[in-house]
């Protein structure tokens, strides 16, 4: 897979893929996704990662928008490869940061004390509007964190979905292999069993997804699922799985 | 049949008390409700009944008249004592003239005649849940009374209820006629860029998606003369409610009188000004909006959000969290910024610091022109091992100090300046730090001023990537250093 993929883009929208950070999982490294959208001359940056990621990602974002135009840096949870970096992307930009309210607290271990920079996320989510279109904060809490958030896209009907349907799959195998989901199930299993908490939170996600109109479901690692086959297939797996605590005698 | 999906959604979150002494009517009765109220409790006679009632306080009762131990009648008559708000449905064979005088005199909502017709049933229960609605919204209307604040509130967008306050101001008896005038809010408000109603989103996607925070409006009143509101959305949180999500009260005050308007821009005096941000400070406190405090500690700007707790002519209480309270503690002041304010606004010398409820009373407040609130970048003052020199038409200065450093801009202090230095001279800087950062860039002069000893100096400058990492790391760095040290005050 690229370092750099254009997931939708006409002419006044666009979202972009990054892959540029790097997780060891046992012997192997596990490539870790982050995204821009772009609306007009101004954008979100999605889970910017960790500190290790910064200078690239940094100079990557640069070639499509300058840094003060980066309206909104959203973390979808708490996780050192969502948000370490919170504190380089506050002193390089202007941004406003969405987390979810739990974390707010957290925030100051990462070195930042810009709370009036923070918009807290409640647990029922929120929406942004531009023009006719919008961005919403989908809940998806416990899958895996606590306090957690996929974010959709209206305009390109892209669902962000952080660590919900992260292959934890070889950089080398990206894409080909790898990319139908029933190619990727193998990745797909062993984390989401351990990681996600219990069926009921899946399902729950699994019913609000369902009522969006979805092109694509983005998650932070492995490729988007971007056929409607995938997305549906996903979806099912998704809801029927049985994880976290559902597997404790 | 009545549309029992309408009773689904009105009886979601009420509690019913059945008491009847015929099990089988008993058994069904909690059947068919347990489908559509939150909880359903069920009690074979007034005795009974009345311990169930005091346990779990129902908001309705459906009762029996005949039944041991204590019958419907005198089960009735105690809950009303205690109680004069439950509301009672009564189920009875019974329906001579007498049971039904006793009913109306302690305000029973219906008197239904047994064998039970479902379909009335179901009908009773819509219209009285309709009517607890009703009862719930007057009493939140009346909260907000002797306020300044006019109060609609909508259901699925459209106003169902207003206050008194809301109707004079555009001159109309009730919220049909309003309806009926206006359709509903859309047309009422004006487009002005930054208001609430602009080009570039719509209100109603605006308030709902910033529940609770406040904006500005500008509306025509009953005369057609243009108005300034400050705008606020909540959403509808009562027990006795329907978890109606769409449902919310829009709270509005009129502050055409301050002079805000983009049209109104002339010079306001002082006094004017300072009449004013009182009005708009007691605006923010009554409706519990936010606002931003702002503080630094050796250069870093501790920001949090916080609330007014109380303002008088010549007093404001803050409450915010403890880091900020910290922060004002050892500053002895705190800015305060809001989008509503015509400008920050400045609190000196605490005069009370309640660190359990976190408040802290300040003694006095004015407005300044000048604000911390319009830093655009982080800034950090640098360890002592970080020295700077300054060079001007080949004369190098050594700063005696820097003061703070952002990745656009530093501030130091010098005991003298290379002749002819003045705003807009391009300069060289360099920074060096022991064993560490070591950056060189050209930069151009944007303030000097004197000091009793010194000359206070800001350079602005526009790094490239490749010098502005390290910076950035650098002040990432120290900026977690003076988080550490200032969490250990």
């Amino acid at each position: 897979m690229g370092k750099e993929q254009i997931l939708y883009d006409d002419g006044t929208h666009k979202c972009i893929m990054f892959s540029l950070d790097d997780e060891e999982v046992e012997d192997f490294f596990l490539s870790v996704n982050q995204f821009l959208i772009i609306q007009n001359n101004s954008a979100v940056l999605i889970d910017p990662g960790s500190e290790a990621v910064y200078e690239e990602l940094r100079e990557a974002v640069s070639k499509h928008i300058s840094l003060d135009r980066i309206k909104y840096i959203f973390f979808s949870h708490q996780d050192p490869d969502v948000a370490a970096s919170i504190t380089h992307w506050s002193i390089a930009t202007q941004a406003e940061f969405i987390i979810s309210k739990l974390w707010i607290r957290f925030l100051s271990h990462y070195g930042f004390m810009e709370m009036s920079r923070l918009l807290p996320l409640e647990d029922g989510g929120a929406k942004i509007g531009f023009g006719q279109e919008y961005l919403r904060f989908v809940p998806a809490h416990f899958l895996h964190s606590p306090g957690n958030f996929s974010l959709y896209d209206s305009r390109s009907q892209i669902l962000f979905s952080g660590d919900i349907g992260a292959a934890i799959v070889p950089n080398d195998t990206l894409n080909n292999e790898a990319k139908s989901f029933h190619n990727r199930l193998e990745y797909l299993e062993p984390f989401h069993k351990r990681y996600m908490a219990g069926n009921r939170a899946c399902r729950k996600w699994s019913s609000e997804v369902r009522k969006l109109p979805l092109k694509a479901i983005a998650p932070q690692h492995g490729a988007p699922f971007d056929t409607a086959e995938d997305i549906s297939a996903f979806l099912e797996w998704f809801e029927g799985l049985q994880c976290g605590m559902d597997l404790e005698d | 049949m009545p549309k029992l999906k309408d009773l689904a959604k009105l009886a979601s979150s009420y509690t019913v008390l059945i008491v009847e002494d015929n099990k089988t009517l008993l058994t069904k009765l909690q059947q068919f409700l347990q489908k559509f109220f939150h909880t359903v409790l069920s009690a074979r006679d007034g005795r009974e009944g009345l311990h169930l009632y005091r346990q779990h306080k129902p908001q309705i009762v459906i009762t029996d008249i005949k039944m041991p131990e204590m019958d419907g009648i005198t089960f009735i008559k105690k809950l009303r004592f205690n109680d004069p708000e439950v509301k009672i449905l009564i189920l009875s064979a019974f329906d001579d003239k007498e049971y039904l005088y006793t009913a109306i005199e302690l305000g029973v909502f219906r008197f239904l005649k047994k064998p039970l017709v479902l379909e009335e049933f179901t009908q009773t229960l819509i219209k009285l849940l309709e009517l607890m609605q009703h009862e719930a919204r007057i009493q939140l209307l009346k909260s907000y009374e002797g306020s300044d604040n006019m109060v609609v509130v909508c259901e699925n967008k459209t106003p169902v209820l207003a206050s008194d306050r809301f109707l004079d101001f555009f001159a109309l008896n009730d919220i049909e006629e309003f309806n009926e005038k206006y359709g509903d809010l859309e047309d009422l408000f004006l487009k002005q860029e930054g208001f609430l109603y602009s080009d570039s989103i719509s209100w109603k996607e605006k308030l709902l998606a910033n529940m609770q925070q406040s904006h500005q409006a500008m509306i025509k009143d009953s005369k057609g003369k243009i108005r300034h509101l400050m705008l606020k959305a909540y959403p509808l949180q009562m027990p006795q409610l329907s978890r109606e999500d769409s449902a919310v009260v829009l709270s509005m005050v009129d502050i055409t009188g301050l002079e805000l308007l983009p049209h109104q821009e002339k010079e306001i005096s002082a006094q004017k000004q300072q009449e004013a941000t009182v009005k708009v400070l007691n605006y923010l406190k009554e409706n519990g909006s936010e606002v931003h405090l702002h503080n630094f500690y050796r250069g870093l700007t501790i920001t949090d959000k916080g609330k007014i707790a109380f303002v008088s002519k010549d007093r404001i209480a803050l409450k915010t969290r403890a880091n900020q309270q910290k922060a004002i503690k050892k500053q002895n002041w705190v800015v305060i910024h809001s989008p509503l304010l015509p400008k920050d606004v400045i609190c000196e010398e605490v005069e009370k610091l309640d660190e359990e409820k976190h408040i802290t009373t300040m003694k006095r407040y004015h407005l300044i022109d000048s604000s911390p609130s319009k830093r655009r970048t982080i800034r950090v003052e640098p360890k002592e091992d970080m020295r700077m020199q300054l060079c001007f038409n080949e004369h190098c200065f050594e700063a005696e100090q820097i003061e703070d450093i952002s990745i656009n801009s530093v501030r130091c202090t010098l005991f003298a300046l290379p002749a002819g230095l003045e705003k807009g001279s391009k300069v060289m800087i360099t920074l060096q730090q022991e064993g560490g950062l070591t950056l060189e860039f050209e930069a151009a002069i944007f303030k000097i001023w004197m000091q009793e000893m010194h000359y206070e100096v800001v350079a602005n400058y526009n790094l490239d990537a490749e010098k502005e990492q390290p910076l950035v790391h650098y002040i990432s760095r120290r900026q977690m250093e003076l988080i550490r040290e200032f969490k250990h005050l």
